[in-house]
């Protein structure tokens, strides 16, 4: 009889497995070169849509401060960064796998479907936020070598688990529309419309409830640490911010689970 | 002991009702299963691998539940799907040492190369997969159902990709498998020839229910072959003749092929023999229309359209 093997292993086979297959050459370079575009037009250009290439000194004069800064301002850079690349590689990771049958073979070798879908969400979590955080380092660090000289760790981890937290939002949603929606391209339009709207409805939502939303709980949290003088946000304003970004990605994440666990079973 | 019990098995999709209480009891060997296209064969397979919820009755593989137990069962099987896709961007090898250590296998290295040595696919094994050929997939798909030696292995189509040579040397490696290592196969495919070589037990299923089961040598006494077919150097003149001494409920005439159904074989013989001695007529081949499992098969599911 065959020997089943400790949890811990098959999980991080499942996590190689899902790197290996996912992250090949193409995608890699598709998702960098996403993000470069993204930091040139939005950090150094200084518009969205750039005239012409931005003269050095410019660039200099934006990455001339801090890391701790330069983080910060790319907090609103990341989401949509991570709507486009997260969406995209939910959909290609779920729905066309349900759809050419290939989950169907994977799911009928000894996995269980937790374990199965927990390697999905950290590969498609950590990969996307490995590469923005390297491109966006190794970009400042181009342009501004000096920006490491003062370091602050807690605020940069704080920043950067910020970011996650985010980017656990946008993938909790992506990974939902890709588990009802089979076809590919389908899925990833709905995933992308769905974020955008959400983002888009917290500009017509009055506070405290525009907080439950991603960027401007995203805003809440950085302000309070990066620039606490000026915070004045209210209680039921943070309130909503920590129920926002934590708890509703994490409800979606369980019910996600619980959906993909009844549909395929243990 | 069971490999497979189903009882009253049904599965709908929406307003189509796939499978309608499905009764079947498999022990160990290799059996066919049969069906027409659309009769549930995929499902119930689907079901036994834990990937589909049964709508109502049970299924058990070796004495688990495959809904509740799926684990368990999954552990114990291999499957080779029908039209198998497999990550393009992997190597033959590198896919079945994945598969291994799903399996828990301790040294899925070695285990992946036994493999591809017992598949006969070492040469291609470093190549990407999407560079093999539909042959190659075939031989990727039963490695990787081979792996952790698996007491029950089920095979949807297996030959279905396979040049004719392919097919003789995939029906052998299954015999080989069964004789020596005891390992259990449920096959389904239309190829009944191809089926003939290798099964002892059969069950056929149409419309989401079980119409037969049982062993080969069992059903072929029910399932006796009506329609034979002559091949003489003067098809007319035989059919004529045949005709005339009224044993034969129908003869049709193809070529140089005369198709006689007649419930009476060995009066048939008789006759045949009378004829060409009288008429001087070659006699180059005669046997049933049919192969053995092609006339339980036709048998099975046609009783229930004549019905």
């Amino acid at each position: 009889m065959r020997k089943s093997p400790k949890s811990p292993g098959r999980l991080l086979s499942l996590i190689r497995w899902e790197l290996e297959k996912t992250f090949t050459f193409p995608t890699l370079a598709i998702i960098i070169a996403v993000v470069l575009y993204i930091f040139v037009p939005l950090d150094f250009g200084g518009s969205s849509v750039p005239s012409q290439v931005p003269s050095l000194d410019s660039l200099k004069n934006r990455f001339a401060s801090t890391l701790t800064t330069a983080l910060s301002q790319h907090i609103p850079a990341s989401f949509m960064y991570s709507v486009f690349i997260i969406a995209a590689l939910a959909a290609n990771s779920v729905s066309r796998d349900m759809s050419s049958g290939y989950m169907r073979v994977l799911l009928s070798y000894p996995i269980g479907r937790t374990k199965f879908f927990l390697s999905k969400i950290l590969v498609l979590l950590a990969v996307p936020f490995l590469i923005f955080m390297c491109s966006l380092l190794f970009v400042a660090a181009l342009v501004s070598p000096g920006l490491f000289s003062y370091l602050d760790p807690l605020s940069v981890t704080y920043i950067i688990v910020v970011m996650l937290v985010q980017m656990f939002f946008i993938l909790a949603i992506s990974l939902s529309t890709s588990l009802h929606i089979k076809q590919p391209v389908m899925s990833f339009l709905s995933s992308i419309i769905t974020l955008i709207s959400i983002d888009q409805i917290s500009n017509y939502l009055s506070a405290p409830y525009k907080y439950l939303l991603p960027t401007n709980s995203t805003q809440l949290f950085l302000d309070y640490y990066i620039s606490p003088r000026t915070f004045n946000y209210t209680p039921s304003d943070t309130l909503m911010s920590l129920f926002g970004l934590l708890i509703i990605p994490a409800l979606i994440t369980a019910l996600n689970i619980v959906y993909f666990k009844w549909r395929f079973q243990t | 002991m069971l490999t497979v019990e189903v009882e009253g098995l049904t599965k709908n999709f929406g307003n189509v009702q796939a499978l309608r209480g499905l009764n079947l009891k498999l022990g160990k060997g290799v059996i066919g299963f049969l069906g027409p296209n659309g009769a549930g064969k995929t499902t119930t397979i689907g079901i036994l691998l834990g990937l589909l919820r049964p709508t109502k009755g049970k299924a058990k593989v070796f004495g688990f539940d495959c809904w509740h137990q799926s684990f368990e069962v999954r552990k114990r099987m291999g499957v080779l799907h029908e039209k198998p896709i497999y990550p393009s961007s992997f190597t033959g090898r590198r896919y079945l040492e994945y598969v291994a250590e799903f399996y828990g296998i301790k040294n899925p290295k070695e285990q992946a190369t036994k493999l591809l040595k017992d598949v006969g696919f070492s040469k291609a094994a470093d190549r990407k997969m999407s560079t093999y050929s539909a042959g190659m997939v075939q031989r990727i798909g039963l490695a990787q159902a081979l792996i952790g030696e698996p007491e029950l292995v089920i095979l949807d189509e297996p030959t279905a990709n396979l040049d004719p040579i392919g097919r003789v040397e995939f029906l052998e490696k299954i015999r080989e498998l069964h004789k020596e290592h005891g390992i259990s196969f449920l096959i389904s495919t239309h190829i009944l020839s191809e089926l003939e070589i290798v099964c002892d037990q059969v069950a056929i299923i149409n419309k989401g229910v079980v119409k037969e089961q049982g062993s080969i040598t069992e059903l072929s006494k029910k399932y006796q072959a009506k329609v034979y077919m002559i091949v003489v150097s003067d098809a007319q003149l035989l059919s004529n003749e045949i005709e005339k001494s009224g044993i034969a409920k129908r003869v049709k005439i193809e070529g140089n092929k005369a198709l006689v159904e007649t419930d009476s074989r060995q009066r048939l013989q008789d006759e045949i023999i009378r004829i060409i001695k009288e008429h001087k007529i070659e006699l180059i081949a005669m046997g049933p229309q049919y192969g053995m499992l092609e006339s339980i098969y036709r048998g099975a599911v046609e009783e229930e359209k004549n019905a």
